[in-house]
């Protein structure tokens, strides 16, 4: 009997740490809630989420590609884990729906959220860039419900109205007011102060 | 500042020496010889088994309780110098108790990858001052850190407030430095 026990308690000792190790490197399973990714995620208005496969592999040193969808520690609330598409990258210069952020350059180390659907999606036009190290897996399929089985691809190509310049070329929708030059890559030294720029002019552009 | 993770390399070599050391005790009964064992398992699959399942739980052990790093840099003298190996353990974080004046290892803003040691200035709420002396209040969610050395230390006084996540953890020193 004790035999029984002692054995039982040896695989339970196992078999957890093992399923951690596997869902913190390789992947996991996540239920998609709210509007905010709509129609990508959550598309039919129906009473059942969509449940999506999220590749941690794919985002084993914390990298992220434009147009990836990716699930990432909320900013404001560590509790929370929220859903968005990767918008711009560092280096980026956007300009949020609100007014809240306008011209402003994404710092080394963060990236720009935003969800598909802009009206209902609380993302980087609320809270601004987010840092990369809360970025915790790639969402890569919606496998519930099997009618929306599909693979959900990276939209690199598709141009978002938030970002003004990227890769170092203002993108041909928004032109901003300024003629933007190829902008050379962040040096360590240009690290303004503070996360929210709320003074425009703290955000050195260089030429 | 920054860190490197020595429980990367306690991991997989504690893991291999542990599955080794298993293996050469004999649990495996006297048919040690024979390249297959009776069940059918090879000799290499059990030690491969073996080393996975000890990797796993050396994994988790790491992360998730008690990890080691080595920490290189000026910044936190005189309370830590140079290459000093300290212990960090998880636990604490996970039951909400940060407090201002505790040492954290936390990942860096700059580059999620990498780590770097600070101490807690500011909570949610607070009012520190950065490069500037511009006043800044500390959202939710967020820390301020600072390192010790005042005047040798790339801190939340030049890139602003700090997130406190799940990948912090707290550390107190080990051993002096090697």
């Amino acid at each position: 009997m004790l035999h029984a026990v002692w054995n039982a308690c040896k695989f339970v000792g196992v078999a957890i740490p093992v399923s951690i190790t596997f869902l913190d490197n390789v992947g996991s399973v996540a239920r998609v809630h709210g509007s905010s990714m709509w129609p990508t995620l959550n598309g039919e208005r129906s009473n059942s989420p969509d449940y999506v496969w999220l590749n941690s592999f794919a985002t084993r040193n914390f990298t992220v590609e434009r147009g990836d969808i990716i699930a990432f520690t909320s900013p404001t609330d560590p509790n929370r884990v929220l859903i968005k598409r990767v918008v711009g990258l560092e280096g980026d210069i956007v300009q949020s729906s609100s007014t809240r952020y306008s011209n402003l350059r994404i710092r080394q180390g963060f990236v720009w959220m935003e969800g598909d659907n802009k009206d209902k999606s609380m993302d980087s036009n609320t809270f601004g860039p987010v840092p990369r190290g809360l970025v915790l897996g790639k969402a890569s399929l919606i496998i519930w419900p099997p009618a929306r089985f599909r693979r959900l691809k990276t939209e690199a190509d598709r141009s978002y109205p938030s970002v003004l310049v990227e890769n170092g070329f203002a993108t041909t929708k928004n032109q901003p007011a300024f003629t933007s030059p190829k902008i050379s890559p962040t040096s360590p030294s240009d690290v303004p102060t503070g996360v929210f720029a709320s003074d425009d002019s703290a955000d050195g552009i260089k030429t | 500042m920054m860190r490197l993770p020595t429980g990367l390399l306690f991991g997989p070599f504690s893991s291999v020496l542990l599955s080794v050391a298993r293996y050469a005790s004999g649990s495996f009964t006297s048919r040690l010889s024979s390249p297959r064992l009776a069940n059918g398992s090879s000799k290499s699959w059990r030690l491969l088994k073996a080393t996975i399942k000890y990797g796993c739980i050396m994994y988790v052990v790491n992360n998730y309780i008690v990890d080691f790093f080595v920490c290189i840099g000026p910044s936190m003298e005189p309370t830590i110098q140079s290459h000093d190996v300290v212990i960090t353990e998880h636990i604490s974080q996970r039951f909400g108790s940060l407090r201002r004046g505790d040492l954290i290892v936390a990942r860096s803003p700059i580059n999620p990858t990498s780590f770097i040691c600070k101490r807690i200035v500011g909570l949610n709420g607070d009012l520190v001052y950065d490069e500037n002396l511009h006043l800044v209040k500390v959202p939710r969610g967020h820390v301020w850190l600072e390192g010790d050395n005042a005047r040798d230390s790339v801190d939340s006084r030049r890139y602003g407030k700090t997130l406190a996540d799940s990948r912090n953890c707290y550390h107190y020193r080990l051993t002096p430095a090697l």
